[in-house]
């Protein structure tokens, strides 16, 4: 088996089903060190542990109303951070705001459909 | 309505115009006549100067006085057709100097006949009363016949002018009689032309129209084509007073066909302003049919009053003059032009002012229109403040008033009447308004009206029977002729339409082929019957029994007065409590829109929120029935107990009406006091343990065992105090507190909580109220608990006391009787409950359900207990189809599906299948209790209904009942090893997650967990959202709910959730597919969270969130 480098993993999403099933799918064939955070905010405090990738939900606020989105917490990540990875995450299948986000700064654009894990998967060996 | 009304009296105020403008007109055309008729030396062929100029040769010439009296007056009337009056009263008065010096009496008449004309042209009525009179006396003393007759004529016309009807109906009868005696043809016409005036001034329209149909026939036959222009103008103008504009558009184009030949200046400019009125009252249909545009009617009305006006102007007929200006001033108004328009009637008032007219009153009518019905910017350009407005119209109307009934002009009372109540209503002055308008209605009924109309087309029948008998011969050629043409109209059925092509064709006809066009219109009536109106039908009855008819109207008149009468005396009552009347049916009607609405508002509740209590009830139920440990039946039969409670309490709220009427029914069972308070405890441990709060309970141990009363509102009770207690509570105790007080017993429910204020104290028993503003938010509720609480325990008859002080705690206290009851009566109702499942054995059940859960949890209640057979359907049709197949026992039917509903379905059982089939018994699974439902569901023919969620032995008992089995009970409890059919899973299929967690069941516990955590927030969450109709939220929601879906292995609940957010998302999302998507969805994951709630070892520790997921 071919296992990659492990790396230091932030994953944002209010969903906590996602970030578990995520967290869970990432480390089953590497052991990535990987924390979860809730809101863009949380994360944003702990940008001093220099994660190598954050996976970023798109929509941040379904659960707190007045947290910042994923567009928000991306900006104020590559204001001060160039190295870190973020790939954005996000319900939306829209070409727009993808490419908003890849123009942003983000790595990837990721749709949460059925292959989403696989292809998350796929990017962090790949990065 | 206010528009609406301002048409009508726009219409009218019209038709009244012109009128009085034809009557005017066509006696000037008298006039002529009678001048004409003196002619020996001037009155040649010739016209204009170069007549003067002939005469003034003869005058220079001629020796003998008498010669030069007769050329004096020759030349005054030549200057009255030029228009010149001084002239014209220079050379009459000169004439009539030199006549009296030579005692030429003859001369005199003429001289004094030309004044007086002269006068007549400039209005001056009264002095040309004076000249005519002399003429009279004149022609007596002469004893010339002729001459006297045509004194007569004149003197009567004076007084039709000075609106004397009756004097100059008078003379008219004279002149009439004298002309008849003479067998002068053409005067006797005339004569019988302005009596018809007279009657139409009148407003007796039948008889105008009989006299100027006989002058029309007298004209015909004498050859005298401007004699038949006139008449012809005359009939026009009375179908035109009589709105009926096509058929007067029809006589005047008749004769402007003929003045137009003639060369007749003054006819001509009276025509033209005929037509012009006849454009600008034409209804848009009528317009459309003549080829012209609606909105160009004004216009085309415009250009002909401006043709009459350029003739007037030539002729200096002052009067004419007005009457041009003011018709194009009502051009102007109806095109909106306001500002122009007064500048004409202005102008128009000042010059019958001037002539002291009475048709002064129609410009003045006009001006107070238009500063009742200017808007604001248009006042501003004519400068009037828009505020003084009032002042002007009632200044203006009431001059108007003042001349109509002045000189009796009903027409323009019944206008200015009108025009008052709408200004009056305008300034909300509506009694009035309402005065103004009953005079208005009054009026309006006397004048025109369908009766008159009858009469009126009687007469044209009788006319036309009386020429057909005359001129049958040449009528028939041209018959068969236009008979065929007409073929082309017969499709087109309105009278208007065959009218205008009838008259398009005659302009190609021309004049001689009239008589032909009114035989085409007998024929037409006669010989298609068939295909014309029934209004026609009459009229042709009507012709030919006319005679017997006649009587007939008269009586008719007779009621209709009474008809009338009565209307006004409905009007003024009407009038008084319309108000009053309208307020209180929009009240009512509001009441009943409310209460239906809420009726509707409860029925949906109650199906939305039964159907997923059916799931839950229904599934905990068969988990009971499973192996299971101690803890876990423990979970369950509070889960069981709870719901069993929600479904009670939703109950009550569904039925809200019943607790605002007091009108519920308490039920006197025995029962364990210790066993309710129990339940209560049990519910309330898990939450009480959560917040830290200790939850006491002491029953004295004087409280007798069993009491009779209702254990399940006492339930309720207490379980509100309680709750309540626990949930304003964040440290310290809630004692519920029990004891014997004398023959009653106490409750009461202790907290430390934070206290209610004193000023509240008494509020929060009212609905919807909670202390503190802030509570809602804060400790969530609808605050409906308390006044239920306080009205259940009034009407067990206690009382509800509460002392509290803020910060230290609150104490809810009741007292109630509840009489000590017997064990053997509470085990017999607790051994009820178990009945006995084998007695359905062997049956045979059709299950109708498009719920594929309700279906499942029916089927398994019934095979749980029972030995039966049972075939599903998951729609009406379905059913149907199984039962032309199987022979069935019992037929269980739900009543809301798709493709075809349960009350259909059973209609059509009972209506289509042969008798055994027919005959099925069938139950109603409804999930609504609102006894009009159930009603609908006895009217289709069902025989018993099982309310959704259903109780076991509520289904075997009505199964039971209705397929003739012995009820039986089983005395000891269902074994718990005899395991029931294992849990199906519905709707999750754990191999997914279980792939995903690689078969480790402490991994897939936790996304189970996580999952059945999240529910309760999202459906909030989603629930909100859809209230606030906020699609994108929901789509969103969805949408983020796919990953947890995906990982549950619940394909159908994704299949659900991604059509909803499509439907969500679309360009014009359905609200009603919305709603539906999301109650499926929330259904389906709530049926979802009692299977994994079945299947996992649920611990109550899984509230704190991080010390489940961060390690």
């Amino acid at each position: 088996m071919d296992y990659s480098t492990p790396k230091k993993i932030f994953i944002v999403d209010d969903d906590t089903m996602l970030t578990e099933a995520l967290s869970d799918y990432l480390t089953r064939k590497t052991a990535h060190q990987i924390s979860c955070f809730a809101t863009g905010e949380e994360c944003l405090k702990q940008l001093h542990e220099n994660p190598d990738i954050i996976i970023l939900d798109y929509y941040l606020d379904t659960v707190q109303k007045d947290a910042a989105n994923g567009m928000e917490v991306l900006k104020t990540i590559r204001k001060h951070h160039h190295n870190i990875r973020v790939i954005m995450l996000s319900s939306q299948e829209r070409f727009g705001i993808a490419a908003q986000t890849i123009q942003k700064g983000a790595e990837q654009y990721v749709i949460k459909d059925g292959d989403a894990f696989e292809n998350i998967s796929k990017m962090v060996e790949g990065i | 309505m206010v528009e609406h009304g301002n048409l009508r009296a726009g219409c009218a105020r019209t038709t009244y115009r012109a009128g009085s403008l034809y009557s005017k007109a066509i006696a000037l055309i008298l006039i002529f006549f009678l001048n004409s008729f003196w002619g020996d030396v001037a009155y040649a062929q010739e016209q204009g100067p170069s007549r003067k100029d002939l005469l003034f040769t003869k005058l220079s010439t001629s020796q003998p006085d008498s010669n030069k009296v007769k050329i004096l007056t020759g030349l005054s009337s030549a200057y009255i057709d030029a228009g010149n009056y001084d002239s014209a009263l220079y050379h009459a008065h000169t004439a009539l100097e030199l006549a009296g010096k030579v005692s030429f009496k003859q001369g005199m008449v003429v001289a004094n006949s030309c004044i007086g004309n002269v006068y007549m042209y400039l209005s001056e009525f009264r002095t040309a009363l004076q000249y005519y009179e002399k003429t009279l006396s004149l022609n007596v003393q002469m004893d010339n016949k002729s001459e006297t007759a045509i004194s007569y004529g004149s003197i009567g016309y004076v007084y039709t002018c000075l609106s004397e009807h009756n004097k100059a109906l008078e003379y008219f009868q004279n002149a009439l009689r004298v002309f008849e005696q003479l067998g002068d043809k053409n005067n006797a016409a005339n004569t019988l032309n302005h009596i018809g005036i007279v009657y139409s001034s009148l407003s007796e329209y039948p008889k105008a129209l009989e006299y100027h149909q006989k002058a029309l026939s007298m004209d015909e036959q004498s050859g005298n084509k401007r004699g038949v222009a006139n008449d012809l103008i005359n009939i026009g103008r009375v179908h035109k007073m009589l709105s009926d504009y096509p058929m007067a558009l029809e006589y005047y184009q008749k004769a402007l066909i003929i003045n137009e030949q003639l060369g007749n200046k003054r006819s001509l400019a009276v025509n033209y302003l005929n037509i012009g009125v006849i454009f600008s009252e034409l209804l848009d249909s009528a317009c459309i049919l003549l080829g012209i545009a609606p909105a160009d009617k004004y216009l085309k009305a415009s250009e002909y009053y401006q043709k009459a006006l350029i003739i007037n102007e030539q002729l200096g007929n002052k009067v004419g003059i007005a009457y041009c200006l003011n018709n194009i001033g009502e051009a102007h108004a109806q095109l909106g032009d306001y500002p122009r328009a007064l500048e004409y009637y202005q102008q128009s008032l000042s010059l019958l002012e001037e002539a002291d007219h009475h048709d002064q009153l129609i410009p003045l009518e006009n001006i107070g229109d238009v500063y009742l019905n200017a808007p604001e910017n248009a006042l501003e350009k004519m400068g009037i403040i828009p505020s003084e407005r009032f002042n002007k119209v009632y200044e203006y109307i009431n001059r108007s008033l003042h001349i109509a009934t002045e000189t009796g002009s009903l027409e323009g009372q019944k206008n200015a009447w009108n025009l008052l109540s709408e200004a009056y209503e305008k300034q909300n002055e509506y009694g009035k308004a309402y005065e103004a308008y009953k005079n208005y209605i009054t009026l309006r009924d006397s004048i025109g009206g369908e009766e008159i109309k009858k009469k009126i087309t009687q007469k044209e029948m009788q006319f036309a029977f009386e020429k057909k008998e005359t001129e049958l011969k040449y009528q028939q050629q041209l018959t068969e002729e236009k008979l065929e043409k007409q073929q082309l109209f017969t499709s087109q059925q309105t009278q208007a339409l065959a009218l205008i092509n009838k008259e398009k064709e005659l302009q190609h006809l021309a004049y001689l082929n009239q008589q032909a066009d009114l035989e085409k219109e007998k024929a037409k009536r006669t010989d298609k019957e068939k295909q014309l109106n029934v209004s026609e039908k009459e009229k042709r009855l009507q012709a030919s029994e006319l005679k017997a008819k006649q009587r007939e109207v008269e009586v008719q008149n007779v009621q209709r007065n009474l008809f009338i009468g009565g209307f006004v005396v409905m009007l003024l009552f009407a009038g008084i409590f319309l108000r009053q009347r309208n307020k209180t049916k929009k009240e009512k009607q509001r009441a009943e829109n409310s209460e239906k609405f809420k009726q509707q508002f409860l029925a949906n509740m109650s199906h939305e929120i039964r159907t997923p209590m059916n799931a839950i009830m229904g599934m905990t139920h068969l988990a009971l029935d499973t192996s299971l440990n101690p803890k876990q039946q423990g979970y369950l039969s509070g889960i069981s107990k709870a719901s069993e409670n929600l479904l009670h309490i939703i109950d009550e709220i569904l039925d809200l009406s019943k607790i605002e009427a007091g009108k519920i029914d308490l039920e006197q069972i025995d029962f364990s006091i210790r066993d309710v308070v129990e339940q209560v405890k049990q519910t309330l441990q898990h939450k009480a343990t959560e917040k830290n709060i200790e939850l006491l309970i002491t029953v004295e141990s004087t409280v007798p065992e069993i009491v009779i009363g209702d254990p399940v509102r006492l339930n309720q009770v207490l379980m509100n105090l309680a709750g309540n207690g626990l949930k304003f509570t964040e440290k310290g105790s809630v004692h519920l507190q029990i004891k014997q007080a004398q023959e009653q017993i106490r409750f009461s429910v202790i907290d430390t909580g934070i206290g209610i204020p004193h000023d509240k104290l008494k509020s929060i028993f009212e609905s919807f109220t909670q202390a503190h503003s802030s509570d809602t938010r804060k400790y969530g509720g609808t605050g409906l608990g308390l006044s239920i609480s306080k009205e259940l325990i009034e009407l067990m008859g206690g009382h509800i006391s509460i002392e509290s002080e803020v910060g230290s705690g609150t104490t809810f206290s009741f007292t109630i009787g509840l009489p000590v009851g017997s064990k053997e009566n509470l085990l017999k109702q607790q051994v009820s409950e178990q009945i006995d499942g084998s007695i359905l054995d062997g049956l045979k059940i059709l299950l109708v359900d498009d719920n594929a859960d309700n279906r499942i949890v029916c089927r398994d209640t019934l095979e749980s207990k029972s030995n039966v057979e049972i075939i599903e359907a998951s729609n009406g049709k379905e059913a149907l189809e199984k039962l032309a197949v199987h022979d069935f026992d019992i037929v269980l039917m739900d009543v809301q599906m798709p493709v075809m509903d349960g009350y259909e379905a059973t209609r059509q059982i009972r209506a289509s299948f042969a008798a055994p089939k027919k005959d099925v018994p069938v139950i109603a699974l409804t999930a609504s209790v609102i006894r009009s439902d159930l009603d609908l569901c006895r009217a289709a023919g069902m025989d018993d209904y099982v309310p959704k969620p259903f109780k076991r032995s509520q289904l075997f008992t009505t199964i039971a009942t209705l397929s003739n089995r012995k009820i039986k009970f089983v005395r000891e409890t269902v074994s718990k090893a005899n395991a029931g059919p294992a849990m199906a899973f519905g709707h999750i299929d754990l191999s997914y997650l279980r792939n995903f967690c690689n078969g480790d069941e402490a991994k897939m516990q936790k996304y189970m967990r996580i999952f059945l955590e999240s529910i309760p927030a999202w459906i909030d969450n989603l629930k909100t959202a859809e209230s606030e109709n906020s699609f994108q939220e929901i789509a969103s929601l969805v949408h983020g709910f796919k990953t947890k879906l995906l990982m549950m292995g619940m394909d159908e609940a994704r299949t659900v959730a991604t059509e909803l957010e499509m439907e969500c998302r679309a360009e014009n999302p359905g609200q009603t597919a919305i709603q539906t998507g999301t109650a499926t969805l929330i259904q389906i994951i709530l049926a979802a969270q009692a299977e994994l709630i079945n299947s996992i070892n649920f611990k109550p520790q899984i509230n704190t969130r991080h010390g489940l997921f961060n390690p």
